[in-house]
């Protein structure tokens, strides 16, 4: 079934609960951390699945050239998968500020998926809230680490030709942590997505 | 929920599933303990209701999990842990008594906040045995890793074979090209080989094979890549050894082929060796090229009369 991509007053309205959503999102991280976090103006886009990751690489552009990601799938009214991408020095100085012990063995790891539903969890429920409709996570699982961006995004048969597309850098107001968040929305979400955005116009 | 369902049978229901179901307070104080998590840590829940989690369990990452529980209350979002990570949040044993194989139960765990009865801010965690995920996945890694071993072995002599010798000489042949250092690549050959197997049988000429690589193994130092190439053909990869190092080394393995004969049920048969020798200097485009020089120094002995060993010249 061919879905009617949203048009350009809807895609305003989106761009604006996400502006709100993800603003929200740094909010709650900053009283969670206790630090200054800066979050990046979302980058809103409808993408195919060709040029999804030549998308994505331009706004991680510069910062090297392997990263490590996590990936997790969200679901119920909206649907989709959220990816996190982390430079060289992953997220390392966030340890202390989650609670972790730096000897731990596994830590690093663990600490790369926790930061990452932490940051997915509160920018896309931001987003969900705004606009009434319900969403669940699944366990965040790492893609890989120190891998070209390709590998990490690298998708089987992708069934979609095209997909909401939001991403938003994240980083701290001191130090050098930062990581860039690409939330994947699927067609069948648009329709979900389009009475939802209906719905936050009319309670204005 | 259905009417036909009382709060009773909820209750049963959170009390019996297969599932580690507890519920805290902010503080980490127990509000809810079910029948897993009594049957598995032997702490029953009217010991540890209305008590801090910590003082039952004082191994728990306490700084970790109160930092969690805080976070999913703030955020007001689930969290999760998963076993590839930490293995278990809470050391039980695990279910397999007899098959074994464990140490502990691998768990994943969900943090859901919620809001109490009272408007208290609470946290749900459920804790989830994958005891036999962690297994099999285990299982197939080793699969995995034993798969690419084998894969780089030569199954009669067990030492490498061609392809993986031909992938660590390329990876050391860049680092010596760009950082500089020595490298150097000796062919071997046995003399007459097809004589050995027409003479004695096939099964000699495995032999023969067998032992000839003992003997270079044993005096090979741990970091040179000794591999079958071919059918009689062994190639050895020297890190940081010119041609004057090489050709000590060569004229050991030459001698004691020579001198050790192999025994193959009541027959004795004498072997010996050529070699040819090459070594990286700068202009060396690529590990072809340097295994291209100790195949052509090998022909030359083998032309010279076998049994010696040819450093590669450039008029070769």
């Amino acid at each position: 079934m061919k879905i009617e991509p949203l048009n350009e007053e809807e895609n305003e309205i989106l761009q604006e609960v996400i502006n709100i959503g993800m603003g929200q999102a740094g909010a709650s991280l900053a009283k969670l951390l206790d630090v200054f976090v800066n979050l990046s103006v979302p980058r809103v886009s409808w993408v195919n699945d060709e040029d999804f990751v030549t998308q994505v690489g331009q706004m991680v552009e510069g910062s090297g050239e392997h990263w490590a990601g996590v990936r997790q799938a969200f679901y119920n009214q909206l649907e989709g998968e959220a990816f996190a991408i982390y430079g060289a020095n992953g997220c390392q100085q966030l340890s202390g500020l989650m609670g972790y012990d730096e000897s731990e063995g596994m830590a690093q790891e663990e600490l790369l998926l926790d930061v990452t539903n932490i940051l997915i969890g509160a920018c896309l429920m931001g987003v969900a809230k705004q606009i009434g409709k319900q969403l669940d996570f699944a366990a965040p699982n790492l893609v890989g680490i120190d891998k070209p961006l390709t590998e990490l995004l690298y998708s089987r048969d992708r069934e979609w030709d095209q997909c909401l597309l939001i991403e938003v850098n994240f980083c701290l107001e001191e130090g050098d942590f930062s990581c860039h968040l690409v939330m994947l929305m699927s067609e069948a979400s648009i329709g979900q997505l389009r009475s939802g955005l209906i719905e936050f116009m009319e309670s204005y | 929920m259905t009417a036909a369902l009382g709060d009773n049978s909820l209750g049963f229901i959170i009390d019996r599933v297969d599932v580690g179901i507890l519920v805290v307070t902010e503080d980490l104080e127990v509000v809810l303990w079910n029948r897993f998590m009594e049957a598995n840590s032997k702490v029953p829940a009217e010991v540890i209701v209305g008590t801090n989690l910590l003082e039952s369990f004082p191994d728990l990452p306490g700084k970790w999990l109160q930092k969690k529980v805080r976070s999913v209350q703030l955020l007001n979002n689930f969290a999760f842990t998963s076993w590839q990570q930490r293995p278990y949040l809470f050391h039980f044993r695990h279910h397999r008594p007899i098959t074994g194989g464990v140490t502990h139960m691998y768990q994943n765990c969900t943090f859901i906040p919620f809001e109490g009865g009272g408007g208290e801010s609470l946290v749900c965690i459920t804790l989830f045995d994958v005891t036999d995920t962690a297994i099999s996945h285990r299982e197939v890694q080793q699969a995995h890793a034993d798969l690419e071993e084998l894969s780089h072995r030569d199954p009669l002599t067990g030492i490498y074979n061609r392809r993986y010798m031909e992938a660590e000489l390329d990876k050391e042949f860049q680092r010596v090209a760009r950082y500089g250092g020595k490298l150097s690549v000796l062919f071997l050959d046995l003399d007459f080989f097809k004589k050995v197997n027409d003479t004695y049988g096939h099964q000699a000429g495995d032999q023969v094979l067998i032992e000839v690589t003992q003997r270079i193994t044993a005096i090979a130092r741990g970091t040179d890549c000794l591999a079958r190439y071919g059918g009689e053909e062994f190639a050895i990869m020297l890190p940081e050894t010119d041609t004057v190092g090489g050709l000590i080394f060569a004229n050991r393995v030459r001698e004691v082929i020579e001198k050790t004969p192999v025994y193959y049920e009541e027959h004795t048969i004498a072997v010996t060796a050529s070699l040819g020798l090459s070594e990286y200097v700068e202009g060396t485009k690529s590990y072809d090229a340097l295994l291209d020089q100790s195949d052509k120094a090998l022909y030359v002995a083998k032309k010279q009369g076998r049994n010696r060993v040819v450093c590669f010249l450039p008029e070769m």
